[in-house]
Order: C-alpha cells, then sequence, then structure tokens
C-alpha cells in the first residue's frame, strides 16, 4: 500500500471518529467538561495553563537559542552559517511565545469582563498572562538585537514601517518573502473555509453560533478582497 | 526548460566563500546558497554583477537546459 493512501486511510479514520464522538458526546462535553465539572480554581483554567505551557516552552527556546547564539558570536566573531540558523530559531520562538500570549490576554480579559466570580483568580490570570506578554516581547526585542547583528546590513530598526524593512531586502529575500506570503494566503483560505465547516458540524452537534460564523465569512471575503486588489494593481493596462 | 549554474564551481576555483561572493556583487549570503541550489533564477543585473566578478560571460555561468520531464518555472 502506498504512503500516501496509507496517511489518507488513517486521516480519514480519526475525522470520522471525531466526527461519531463529537455527535455522541458533544453537548454533555460543552457544557460538563467545559464549565461545570472540570475545572481546578475558575471556569477554563486548563485552557489556560495548556496556553501558558505552550508560551513558556516557546520562551525557554527562545531564551536558550539566544544565549546559544550570542555565545557563538562572541567565540567565533564571524556569522556561520549555523549562527543565522539559531538566530531564525531565536526570532520565531519568540515570535510564537508572543503571538500565544496576546491569544492568553486576550481570551482572559474578555473572561474577567465577562464572569464574575471568582474575581480574584481571573485577575490572576489576566496579570500573568500581561507579564508572559511583556516577558516575550522584552525576549523578541533581545532577538532583534541579535539579528541586526548577524544582518548588519539589513538592520531592523523598531520604528521602521514593514515595507521600509522590506526596501531594504535584496530580490532573492523578496522572492523569499512573495513566496511565503502566497503560501500563507493559499493556507488561509482552506482554513478559512475548513473553520466554516467545522463551526457547521459545531451548529450540528451542540449550538448553533452565527457571530463566529460572520466573522470568519467576513475574514474569508476580506482576504480575498485585498489579494484581488493587489494582483489587480499588476494587470492594468495603463 | 532548467536553468543550471556554475556559481558553486567557479567560487570554488577563485576561493570564495558564499559571504564573499554575496558582499562582492551586494546581496545576503542567503541569496548566493538559493541561487547555487537552483531554487531562485537571480535577475539580468545579479547575473552580470557575477559574469564580473568571475570574469567569465553571463551564458558561462548560467544556461538553460532541456527538462525530459516536468518544466521548472525559477
Amino acid at each position: 500500500m502506498k504512503k500516501r493512501t496509507f496517511l489518507s486511510l488513517i486521516a480519514g479514520s480519526v475525522s470520522g471518529f471525531i466526527l461519531a464522538f463529537t455527535a455522541l458526546y458533544a453537548r454533555d462535553l460543552s457544557a460538563g467538561i467545559l464549565i461545570e465539572q472540570y475545572f481546578f480554581l475558575f471556569p477554563y483554567d486548563w485552557l489556560y495553563l495548556l496556553i501558558g505551557m505552550a508560551v513558556l516552552i516557546g520562551i525557554i527556546l527562545s531564551r536558550s537559542f539566544l544565549t546559544q547564539a550570542k555565545r557563538d558570536l562572541e567565540r567565533s566573531g564571524e556569522i556561520p552559517e549555523f549562527l543565522e540558523k539559531l538566530t531564525g530559531k531565536a526570532l520565531i520562538s519568540a515570535s510564537l511565545s508572543s503571538c500565544g500570549a496576546t491569544i492568553w490576554l486576550i481570551i482572559a480579559l474578555a473572561q474577567l469582563f465577562t464572569f464574575d466570580e471568582p474575581f480574584f483568580w481571573l485577575l490572576v490570570n489576566v496579570t500573568l498572562s500581561l507579564f508572559m506578554l511583556l516577558l516575550s516581547q522584552w525576549l523578541l526585542r533581545q532577538c532583534i538585537n541579535l539579528f541586526n547583528l548577524v544582518y548588519p546590513e539589513r538592520k531592523f530598526q523598531f520604528d521602521m514601517s514593514s515595507q521600509e524593512y522590506f526596501e531594504k531586502l535584496d530580490e532573492a529575500e523578496k522572492y523569499i518573502a512573495y513566496h511565503s506570503a502566497f503560501q500563507a494566503f493559499k493556507s488561509m483560505d482552506m482554513m478559512l473555509l475548513l473553520s466554516l465547516g467545522i463551526l457547521v458540524v459545531y451548529a450540528i452537534f451542540v449550538q448553533f453560533a452565527l457571530f463566529p460564523m460572520l466573522l470568519l465569512s467576513a475574514l474569508w471575503i476580506l482576504q480575498k478582497g485585498i489579494y484581488f486588489r493587489e494582483t489587480m494593481k499588476f494587470y492594468r493596462a495603463e | 526548460m532548467e536553468l543550471f549554474n556554475r556559481v558553486k564551481e567557479l567560487r570554488a576555483r577563485y576561493n570564495m566563500t558564499q559571504t564573499d561572493l554575496a558582499k562582492a556583487i551586494g546581496v545576503s549570503r542567503q541569496t548566493i546558497s538559493l541561487i547555487e541550489r537552483g531554487d531562485y533564477a537571480p535577475s539580468v543585473v545579479l547575473a552580470l554583477k557575477m559574469a564580473e566578478v568571475f570574469h567569465e560571460p553571463v551564458e558561462a555561468i548560467f544556461s538553460l537546459k532541456k527538462d525530459s520531464g516536468k518544466e521548472r518555472t525559477t
């Protein structure tokens, strides 16, 4: 059996199991596990624990890559290829942990404004997420300082717009940026449609959620609209 | 048609690192790496700059080879 066929079979089985499991237990689980039964200090605390762990792992990884890269830079005095890779890894980890911490803060704030009890723990949650966000931002800044040491010819300045930075890149780097952006566009196009599909399944088995569906639809149309507007600029006759 | 290049070979002949060549033509080391791997086809300007560094005509560095199978776009 071909590897691709085998993987498709596995993916189909897993999807079928998830769908059947959701169909059977979704209503009980959504009301039970998430809110009423299984939490330690306040509703959804397990979710914050997962996000917090992911952010913490990102911060630890980024810090370790950063320390290693700085040590190697001091030792070798030049920029070997592995140092570029370490800088990239440190930047990626710091950016992802910063994203995670931002998501954590936003959800925690929304919950603080929605739930009355237990106020103390909800406030602790918001404070913790804010602290992690500041920590990841500080780390991101450190990574950018290292990036500027590794790539002095295209220094990133904090007051610089992304367009100004883009102009500093050479032709192959611009090509990489275009290619990556197009891949991100294609993936997001698929992901948004898939998310709408998941919301339909959610509506069938759990609860009809109009606002998330409208929001995702608006984002989908907006993304396509921006893409078409940008491509049309290059297809004008004159 | 596939684009082949002799950048790596010529760089070795001139005993240059990717960083040296990158500095000589004013691009990043990654750009040289991408060109050598055939993942990026350089612009005419960049190809001419390379030709100047290696004292070779552009067509001696870059050439198109007929691909028997699928066509490559870069």
